[in-house]
């Protein structure tokens, strides 16, 4: 539990034991300390360097903060579906939010070979989600770290892929919906491709008890959560013209050639 | 369900084999039909003096005495005889009871129609089984079944044991699972030292290896007999059997004296005194109800004991214990990780033994970076970890903080 009180405190067990006890336990004292918020505020001010940057220097560049905003709130509200002991979860989400805010945020790209596309979005989104979950990794015990670290590099790497092999296939047109749809398509196939050995060797170690229905259904959920982390900025790509054009450079999708002037025959010109 | 009343009587034999010969003739006159011989067991070879026994009766409750996991073969390729395919999913295979196969049932479980069907005679053919097709308990997922009120029929190395029990299946997509809930075990009527006590067995192992020796002991007060137990539920009405058993004062040699004519059981026990040495123990804790010591030379059982008690002169691991008063229990499992080491009784001076109430709802604190964990546990004298039986899950312990007198946050402790 957070707590936003320091110095000493008295806490107080407490429940009914009938006639075995007191209901109230002996009083512990504990001498807290206000833990320090600078940690939580890196990533914050990680985004508002970006922000600063002289192409993000517009009041459009600001409405990164509507789908950041969307996933942080998502992560903060009481989720009683989520099974307990996965909070952790969350953690990942949020951290990944962070990290695709970044890549929304980078500068024009147009000019790089193909090739680094990949590279660029990977190095991106693993630093600035990295970041975020470093600082709010700090708190978490030993174990937990271990989940939220081995879910935020799957979910780095197959954001990547699934982002770099959509602008490739996507690159003679820029249609939103076709981008959505390709986008879903390769997450779920890259967390499929990314867990599969993972899978492979609890199957054999199981000696084959480990039906395949394991492995496809929560893996396909986790896709799902992932491609729903990714869908509002997506949506703010389309609804936005500052970032569709950030999208295309960023998915080196051609931009719309201009329409051809056929020029008329000869002959109609004749008077 | 038919339930089997079983009334015994039990005593010290008497010198005289004809007047227990008397007395067992006696009872099973008088005892009408339908209520089960209560007698004297006396075994062919004469027992000495000091020695009682019960004869143990096969019975039937309506309640779970002990749950046991089955380990599942499962087969894809139909039987050779089996009932005819019904729609959704079936699962076949064989329950295996222990490593050998002698014991092993085959089953189909059509999980979509809720039906089982077993291999009684356990000869490969599902067709010829009249009574064993069973329907699933309604008002229960599909992915978990239980199917109530089924006899079997084990060979166990002490002979052929009947057990009644619910057996459940659940199947989440991976490999099914199959647990069974026994609902049967076998007692009598002993008085130890002029105290009438309800003693019993419950089988955990139905393997051919199986035998009372490594089963669970049931030993209460005749009073408690109909009250329902569970070998797991922390009231330590059973302990695992012991042939060397510490009890009201007395110690004893347990023996299995039982025949078992045409390979059916037909267990007696016999409790013989003994003399041992004893040693002094004092306990510091109170509203101990029972308090089992094991591991040691005899696993010590006492009951509401004194502050000052003796038991054989020994070594013995922590022990379980039981707490209860005006209708609240609790219970200490000596399995969980407790504090204390072997507790060593030898000759007159007293050991001293911290264990028992009163309970203190106790909490620790650690950080975590920014976060502050609060963990609960409920401490007993000796820093004992103790749990309320019969625990409320919907109302668990609660937490305050204070600073300077005033309360700035509260909440609940999550299970787990």
């Amino acid at each position: 539990m957070p707590l936003t009180a320091g110095g000493k405190l008295t806490i107080v067990a407490s429940a009914d034991l009938g006639a075995l006890g007191a209901k109230d336990g002996s009083p512990l004292d504990y001498h807290w300390t206000l833990p320090s918020i600078a940690p939580l505020l890196l990533p914050w001010l990680a985004i508002l360097g970006l922000l600063a940057l002289k192409p993000n220097r517009c009041a459009a560049a600001w409405l990164i903060w509507l789908p950041l905003g969307c996933v942080i709130a998502f992560t903060l509200a009481p989720l009683p579906i989520l099974p307990s002991g996965t909070d952790f979860f969350l953690d990942v989400i949020a951290a990944l939010a962070i990290g695709l805010a970044a890549v929304w945020l980078l500068p024009d790209s147009l000019g790089r070979p193909h090739r680094f596309t990949f590279l660029r979005i990977l190095l991106a989104l693993a630093g600035f989600s990295a970041l975020a979950a470093a600082s709010k990794g700090w708190s978490l015990m030993t174990t937990e770290l271990l989940q939220v670290a081995i879910l935020l590099a799957m979910g780095v790497l197959a954001s990547s892929l699934a982002l770099s092999l959509a602008g490739l296939i996507c690159r003679g047109r820029y249609r939103p919906l076709g981008l959505y749809l390709w986008l879903f398509i390769l997450l779920a196939v890259g967390w499929l491709v990314i867990t599969a050995p993972f899978f492979l060797f609890a199957l054999i170690a199981s000696g084959g008890r480990i039906a395949w229905s394991e492995f496809f259904v929560p893996v396909l959920a986790v896709a799902t959560v992932n491609f729903a982390t990714l869908l509002p900025f997506l949506i703010l790509s389309s609804a936005s013209p500052f970032f569709r054009e950030r999208l295309k450079a960023l998915l080196r999708v051609k931009p719309e050639a201009p329409p051809v002037i056929v020029p008329l025959p000869d002959a109609s010109l004749k008077t | 369900m038919a339930k089997r009343k079983t009334g015994c009587l039990s005593r010290h034999l008497p010198g005289d084999v004809w007047a227990a010969g008397l007395a067992s003739a006696l009872m099973v006159v008088l005892c009408p039909g339908n209520v089960l011989r209560a007698a004297d067991f006396i075994p062919p070879n004469s027992p000495s003096s000091n020695a009682t026994a019960a004869l143990l009766e096969y019975q039937e409750t309506d309640h779970s005495v002990i749950s046991l996991g089955v380990s599942l073969t499962r087969q894809t390729v139909p039987f050779k005889k089996e009932p005819p395919a019904a729609s959704g999913k079936i699962v076949r295979g064989v329950l295996n009871f222990g490593g050998d196969s002698s014991n092993a049932i085959a089953f189909v479980w059509q999980r979509d129609s809720e039906k089982l069907y077993l291999d009684l005679n356990r000869n490969q053919d599902l067709t010829d089984d009249p009574a064993g097709v069973f329907l699933a308990r309604t008002a229960r997922p599909v992915n978990y079944q239980t199917f109530p009120n089924i006899h079997l029929l084990f060979n166990t190395a002490s002979g052929k044991c009947p057990v009644l029990a619910d057996i459940n299946f659940w199947d989440y997509g991976s490999q099914p699972n199959c647990s069974l809930a026994i609902r049967s075990f076998w007692q009598g009527k002993v008085t130890l030292q002029g105290r009438d006590c309800q003693v019993g067995v419950v089988q955990n192992d139905l393997s051919q290896r199986g035998s009372f020796e490594n089963s669970q002991l049931l030993l209460r007060p005749w009073e408690k007999r109909n009250q329902p137990f569970n070998v797991y539920d922390g009231s330590l009405a059973t302990f695992p059997f012991s042939r060397n058993l510490f009890v009201d004062g007395h110690a004893y040699q347990l023996a299995w004296i039982g025949e078992s004519p045409n390979g059916e059981v037909k267990p007696a026990l016999q409790f013989t005194e003994q003399s041992v040495a004893l040693g002094n123990l004092k306990i510091t804790g109170r509203f101990i109800q029972r308090l089992v010591l094991p591991g040691g030379p005899y696993l010590v059982v006492l009951d509401q004991p004194a502050v000052s008690v003796q038991v054989p002169t020994g070594s013995y691991n922590q022990p379980d214990i039981r707490l209860e008063q005006n209708g609240t229990e609790a219970y200490c499992n000596s399995t969980q990780p407790q504090v204390g080491g072997r507790i060593s009784v030898a000759g007159q001076t007293p050991v001293v033994l911290s264990v028992g109430g009163p309970l203190t709802n106790s909490v620790t604190a650690t950080r975590h970076g920014p976060d502050l964990r609060l963990d609960y546990r409920l401490v007993g004298a000796g820093g004992k970890i103790y749990q309320l039986a019969n625990q409320n899950r919907s109302q668990p312990p609660e937490f305050a903080i204070y600073k300077g007198g005033r309360k700035i946050t509260s909440g609940k402790f999550e299970f787990g």
